[in-house]
C-alpha cells in the first residue's frame, strides 16, 4: 500500500495508528478493479466456452450456454489438422515464420525507434523536428494505401517477397509511433541529467547506451507490447510482402475464420484466435517483471 | 558543436530516409493519384477534380465523415479515462496486478476478426445481452443499440474501448511508475486529496505520456475500419461507415484507387488542420516557457 | 597432360550439364496458385484440380488466402511487382479487365479453340472471359444468387404452400409462419447479402427483361419505369417480415435459423447447401429450395493465368490450363463446391434437386441472368449496394427517393 506507507511516513506525529487492511476506499477499489476485469474477460469468457462446444451444440444453444462436455477437440483441430487451403495442418504452419518475421522487426524497429526518440529531445537541430511532423502525419494515412508504392520500392529494392521485405515494411510503418513514444518519454526526462553528462565529455553514443538506455525499460516494454501486438497481428503486409515461403501465422488464421462461403465452425475459430494471440498474451504476461516502481526514478535521482 | 549535430544525423539517417522516400514519397503519390482515373492499376492521367466531386456527393462518404469523429470523441476519450483510471487503480499495490494487467491488456493481442464476431454475438438483440436478460424473466429488458442506425456507431465505440484501453494503461502506468514517490509525502503534508493529487498533480506530469496517447488514439481513430466490418459491416445501412473503410473498399474491393487515394487526401488535410493549430500552440508556449527561464 | 586434363574437364562438365538437364526434366513443373477456397468442403473440391495437376506430372503450390479481396491483392501486388503466380481465382467480375488491357495475362484462345469454349459455356461468361475476340479467363464454375430456401417443417405448421417467388403467394406464406409464431424471413444482415436479396426480388418480379435492361443497357426508361417501382415497392414490404436482430447477422446464422426451425425462408445463394449438408439435412425432404421465377442469377469464378517470363514455369501453366479445362475435372471439382461447371455440357446427374434445378435452369438462354458485378464496373456495383442497405435499413427512405437514386448511379456511373 503505496499511499499508506507514504503517509505513515509523512505524518509521523498525526496519524499514528496504522491503517486497516480493508477500508472502504480499498473495497471500492477492488470492485472496480474486478468489475473492469470482468467487463473485459466477458469476451474471452464466450470465446472460451464457445471453442469448447460442439458444432451442434453452438447450433442450439445460446451464446452464453455452458458446453456439456469438455471437447478439445476444436484446439486440436484448430492447431494440428483444420484446413487452410489445400492442406489441412492446422495454424501451426505460420507459427515459426512469424517468430522469424516478429522477433528482427521488433528489434529492428524498438532499437531505431529509441535512438530516433533520443536524439531528436536531446540533439535538436534544423530539420529534425520537421522531419518528425511529416512522420507523424504519415501515421494518419491507412497504410494499406501505400501499398501500391511500396510494393514497387521492395520490387525495385530486390527484396519482393522475402523476409527482408517484410521486416523492413514492418520497420517503416512502426516508425512513426517508435518514435513518438520514445520522443515524448524522453521529453519527461530532466535536461540536467543530459547537461551534466556533457560536461563530463560524453558523446552521443556514450549518453545514449549508458544513460538513457538503462532509463528506458518501462517504455521499452510498452514499445515491445506495441510492436509486438501489431506484428504478430499483421496479415496484409505478411500476405503481399513476405513472399510464400515465409507466409505468417495470421494468414493461416484468416483461412480458418474468414473463408466466405464454406461451413463455419465456430469452435475452430474461437480456438484458432486464442491459439494465435498466445504470443503477444505471453510477451504482456512477462512484462509485468519490468513494470517495477523506481527504475526510471532511481535512474533519475542518480 | 559540429561532432555533435554529425552524430545525431548519423543516428537519424535511417529515419530520413525513410521520412523522404515512403512517407513523403507515398503522400505525394496519394495525392498525385488522387487526381486520375486509375481503377484496379494506378495509371497517371489527370482527371482534375472529378474523385473529389464524386466523393463529396456521396451520402456514404459524409455519413462517414461524421462518424469518425463521433467514434473519435467517444473512444478516444473512454480509452483514456478507462485506462487512466485502471493505471492509477493498479497501482495502488494491489494483489494480483500482473493477472490484472493482462486482462485488461489482452483485447489488445486478439484479431478483431473473431472478437468482433463475439461482440457482435453480444450486441446482437437476439443472440447477445438482450435475449439472455430477457430470459431470465426481465421481458422488457432493451439492449438494442447495434440495430439502431443512430446508436449503433456507440456500441463500436465501446469494443473500441475494451480493445485499446489496455494499453493506455499499459502506457500510463509506465508512466506513474517513473513519478518519484516522494511527490505523495509532499502531497499529504498539504493535505491534498489523492483524487486531486491524479489530477492536477500527476496528470500533468504525466503530459507528455497523455500526449502519446491521444497521438495513438486519434491515429487508430482515424485509420480504423476492421472493428467496423467485424461487428457491424457497416450498417445497419450506412449507419456505422467510416472514411477508412470507404478507402479500403474503394481500394480493393470496388477497384477504384482513384477515389480511395482521394478519400485518403482528404482523411490527411482534415488531419493536418485540425492538428496543425495545436502543435503551432503547443510550441509556441513552450517557446515563451523556455524563453522565460532565460 | 595439359590436353588431358583439358578433356577430363570438358568431360566432367558435359557430364555434370546432362546431368543437370535430366535433373530439371524429371523435376515436376511447379505452378503456383493463388485463391481462396479455403473451407473443409471447398478444399475437397479443389484438391479435384490439385491431384489431376500432380498426377499429370505437376506439382501444385497451394496459396490459399481466404477472402476474395486479400487474395485479389496478393494477387494483383505480385503481378505489379513482377512475380505473378501461375494462376489466380477471379470472381465473375470485371476486375481483371484492366489486367487484360495491360497485356498482363496470357490469352487462352488456343485452348478455348480446341475445348470449344464459345459453344459450352453461357454467353454472358464468354463476354466476361474475352477480349477482342480472344479469351482471357477459364470459368470454371457457376453459383446461383438468387436461391430462396425454407424449413419444410416450418411450412406445413404454419400451414403455408410453397410460393414460387415474390409475388402475392410469398406474402400469403410469410403471413401464415408469422402467425404461427416462427420468424417469417430471415436474411443475411449486411450490405452484400441484403443486395443479393433485393436482386433476387428484382428478378423474381421484374424478370430477366428488366434485369438486362436496368443492369445490362442503363437504359433510363427501365430504371425509372414502373416495373423498377414495382420491385422497391415488394422489396420495401418485406422489411414488415424480418425480425430486429437482422442487421449484422451473418448469412450462415440466417440459415441456421431455417435449419432449427426457427424461421421460414431465407435467400442466400446456393452456397448454403453446405450449411444444410453439415446439419445433415436433405433437399427436398426436410428443406427445399427454389429460384423465384424460375430464372437464376449466376455468378461464379473464373482463374486467369499471368504472362511469365519462364519458359519451365510457362510449361507448367500448359499443363494447369489443361487440367483445370478437363470436363471429368471440373465436374469433380463442382461436385464437391455445390455448384455447377461453367458449361453445359457437362452431366451432373446423381447430385441433389436443387443442383438438378440449377442445371435445367442453366440449359435455357432466357432463364439466366449474370450477376450484376459481370455487367457494371466494381465500383457501380458497390455504390448500388450501399443504396440497397440505406434503403432497406431506413424505413423513411421513400420508393421515389430509391428509384431515383438508383438510376442516378446507374446513368451517372
Amino acid at each position: 500500500m503505496n499511499r499508506a506507507t507514504a503517509s505513515a511516513d509523512a505524518f509521523p506525529v498525526r496519524v499514528r495508528r496504522r491503517k486497516p487492511l480493508i477500508t472502504p476506499a480499498r473495497l471500492g477499489l477492488y470492485a472496480f478493479l474486478v468489475s473492469a476485469a470482468l467487463f473485459f474477460a466477458l469476451p474471452l469468457f464466450i470465446m472460451v466456452i464457445t471453442s469448447l462446444k460442439t458444432m451442434d451444440e453452438i447450433r442450439t444453444g445460446t451464446i452464453f450456454t455452458l458446453p456439456m462436455a469438455f471437447n478439445l477437440d476444436p484446439w486440436i483441430k484448430a492447431w494440428d489438422a483444420a484446413c487452410t487451403g489445400i492442406t489441412c495442418e492446422g495454424i501451426k504452419v505460420g507459427f515459426w515464420n512469424s517468430i522469424r518475421i516478429l522477433i528482427p522487426s521488433v528489434a529492428l524497429s524498438v532499437t531505431l525507434g529509441a535512438l530516433n526518440g533520443y536524439a531528436l529531445s536531446f540533439w535538436k537541430f534544423r530539420g529534425a523536428n520537421i522531419a518528425f511532423a511529416l512522420l507523424m502525419t504519415g501515421a494518419f494515412v491507412p497504410h494499406q494505401v501505400y501499398v501500391f508504392p511500396m510494393v514497387q520500392i521492395s520490387a525495385a529494392l530486390g527484396i519482393f517477397g522475402t523476409l527482408h521485405g517484410i521486416v523492413l515494411v514492418h520497420v517503416i510503418f512502426g516508425l512513426p509511433v517508435m518514435t513518438l513514444i520514445f520522443r515524448n518519454y524522453y521529453a519527461g526526462i530532466p535536461e540536467e541529467i543530459f547537461k551534466a553528462a556533457r560536461v563530463d565529455g560524453a558523446g552521443f553514443w556514450r549518453i545514449f547506451l549508458t544513460i538513457m538506455l538503462p532509463m528506458s525499460t518501462p517504455i521499452m516494454i510498452v514499445a515491445v507490447i506495441w510492436q509486438v501486438t501489431g506484428i504478430w497481428n499483421d496479415f496484409l503486409f505478411g500476405l503481399i510482402f513476405a513472399g510464400r515461403d515465409n507466409l505468417p501465422m495470421t494468414v493461416q488464421l484468416n483461412n480458418i475464420v474468414n473463408s466466405q462461403f464454406g461451413e463455419r465452425e465456430y469452435n475452430v475459430n474461437m480456438a484458432a484466435t486464442i491459439l494465435t494471440a498466445l504470443v503477444p498474451l505471453f510477451v504482456y504476461f512477462v512484462s509485468g517483471k519490468w513494470f517495477v516502481r523506481g527504475i526510471a526514478s532511481g535512474a533519475v535521482k542518480g | 558543436m559540429l561532432m555533435r549535430n554529425l552524430a545525431a544525423k548519423i543516428a537519424l539517417t535511417p529515419m530520413m530516409i525513410i521520412v523522404a522516400v515512403v512517407y513523403v514519397g507515398c503522400i505525394l503519390w496519394t495525392f498525385r493519384t488522387s487526381f486520375t482515373s486509375s481503377r484496379v492499376l494506378p495509371t497517371y492521367d489527370f482527371v482534375g477534380w472529378d474523385q473529389y466531386a464524386a466523393l463529396f456527393r456521396s451520402t456514404r462518404w459524409i455519413v462517414s465523415l461524421e462518424n469518425m469523429f463521433i467514434f473519435g470523441a467517444a473512444y478516444i476519450l473512454g480509452c483514456l479515462i478507462v485506462g487512466y483510471l485502471m493505471a492509477i487503480f493498479i497501482d495502488q499495490r494491489v494483489r494480483g496486478e500482473n493477472t490484472l494487467r493482462t486482462i485488461y491488456l489482452y483485447p489488445h493481442a486478439m484479431s478483431f476478426i473473431v472478437t468482433g464476431l463475439i461482440w457482435q454475438w453480444m450486441l446482437n438483440p437476439t443472440l447477445g445481452l438482450q435475449d439472455f436478460v430477457r430470459n431470465l424473466g426481465w421481458e422488457s429488458f432493451s439492449f438494442n443499440w447495434i440495430v439502431d442506425r443512430d446508436l449503433a456507431i456507440f456500441t463500436v465505440a465501446i469494443a473500441g474501448i475494451w480493445h485499446g484501453s489496455g494499453f493506455v494503461m499499459a502506457l500510463l502506468l509506465a508512466g506513474l511508475r517513473g513519478i518519484d514517490a516522494e511527490i505523495w509525502k509532499v502531497s499529504k503534508i498539504d493535505g491534498i486529496p489523492a483524487w486531486r493529487m491524479y489530477i492536477q498533480v500527476i496528470l500533468p506530469i504525466l503530459l507528455p505520456m497523455v500526449l502519446t496517447c491521444v497521438f495513438l488514439l486519434s491515429a487508430q481513430a482515424v485509420k480504423s475500419f476492421d472493428i467496423v466490418v467485424a461487428m457491424t459491416n457497416g450498417g445497419p445501412g450506412i449507419a456505422t461507415e467510416v472514411p477508412a473503410k470507404y478507402v479500403m473498399d474503394y481500394l480493393f474491393e470496388r477497384s477504384n484507387i482513384g477515389r480511395a487515394t482521394a478519400a485518403a487526401t482528404v482523411m490527411l488535410v482534415m488531419v493536418i488542420s485540425i492538428a496543425a493549430p495545436l502543435l503551432y500552440l503547443r510550441s509556441f508556449r513552450k517557446e515563451r516557457q523556455s524563453g522565460a527561464g532565460k | 597432360m595439359t590436353i588431358q586434363r583439358l578433356l577430363r574437364t570438358a568431360t566432367l562438365v558435359a557430364v555434370g550439364m546432362v546431368g543437370c538437364a535430366s535433373v530439371v526434366s524429371a523435376e515436376p513443373l511447379k505452378a503456383e496458385v493463388i485463391h481462396w477456397w479455403t473451407s473443409a468442403g471447398e478444399t475437397r473440391a479443389l484438391k479435384q484440380f490439385a491431384n489431376a495437376f500432380n498426377a499429370a506430372g505437376g506439382e501444385w503450390l497451394d496459396n490459399a488466402v481466404a477472402g476474395g479481396l486479400a487474395a485479389r491483392q496478393a494477387t494483383i501486388s505480385r503481378i505489379v511487382a513482377g512475380d505473378p503466380p501461375a494462376a489466380a481465382q477471379f470472381n465473375t467480375s470485371r476486375d481483371f479487365e484492366e489486367l487484360i488491357e495491360r497485356g498482363l495475362l496470357r490469352s487462352l484462345e488456343l485452348e478455348a479453340q480446341a475445348g470449344n469454349w464459345r459453344d459450352v459455356i453461357p454467353e454472358s461468361l464468354v463476354r466476361l472471359s474475352s477480349r477482342d475476340g480472344k479469351f482471357y479467363a477459364l470459368p470454371v464454375n457457376i453459383h446461383g444468387r438468387n436461391w430462396v430456401w425454407y424449413n419444410t417443417q416450418v411450412l406445413e405448421e404454419a400451414g403455408a404452400t410453397v410460393p414460387t417467388g415474390w409475388g402475392d403467394d410469398m406474402f400469403e406464406a410469410l403471413d401464415k409462419v408469422k402467425a404461427s409464431g416462427k420468424l417469417p424471413l430471415v436474411i443475411g444482415g449486411n450490405p452484400g447479402y441484403e443486395t443479393l436479396f433485393f436482386h433476387s426480388v428484382m428478378l423474381g418480379v421484374g424478370g430477366v427483361d428488366l434485369w438486362m435492361n436496368a443492369y445490362g443497357e442503363r437504359n433510363k426508361g427501365a430504371l425509372t419505369g414502373p416495373a423498377m417501382r414495382e420491385v422497391f415497392e415488394t422489396y420495401g414490404r418485406l422489411r414488415a417480415y424480418v425480425d430486429e436482430g437482422s442487421p449484422g447477422r451473418p448469412w450462415n446464422i440466417a440459415i441456421n435459423l431455417v435449419i432449427t426451425g426457427k424461421a421460414a425462408f431465407a435467400p442466400v445463394g446456393d452456397w448454403a447447401k453446405g450449411e444444410f449438408a453439415a446439419a445433415g439435412m436433405t433437399a427436398g425432404k426436410e428443406y427445399g429450395c427454389f429460384m423465384p421465377g424460375g430464372i437464376m442469377a449466376i455468378g461464379g469464378d473464373v482463374f486467369i493465368f499471368p504472362v511469365l517470363d519462364d519458359t519451365e514455369q510457362e510449361k507448367a501453366q500448359d499443363l494447369l490450363i489443361q487440367t483445370i479445362a478437363d470436363k471429368k475435372a471440373l465436374r469433380e471439382f463442382n461436385r464437391y463446391k455445390g455448384s455447377v461447371p461453367a458449361r453445359v455440357d457437362v452431366d451432373m446427374g446423381g447430385t441433389d434437386i436443387c443442383a438438378e434445378a440449377a442445371m435445367a435452369a442453366l440449359q435455357k438462354k432466357e432463364m439466366r441472368a449474370p450477376r450484376s458485378s459481370m455487367l457494371l464496373p466494381a465500383d457501380t456495383d458497390g455504390e448500388i449496394r450501399d443504396l440497397i442497405s440505406e434503403y432497406w435499413n431506413d424505413p423513411s427512405m421513400t420508393v421515389d427517393e430509391a428509384v431515383e437514386r438508383h438510376a442516378e448511379i446507374l446513368l451517372d456511373g
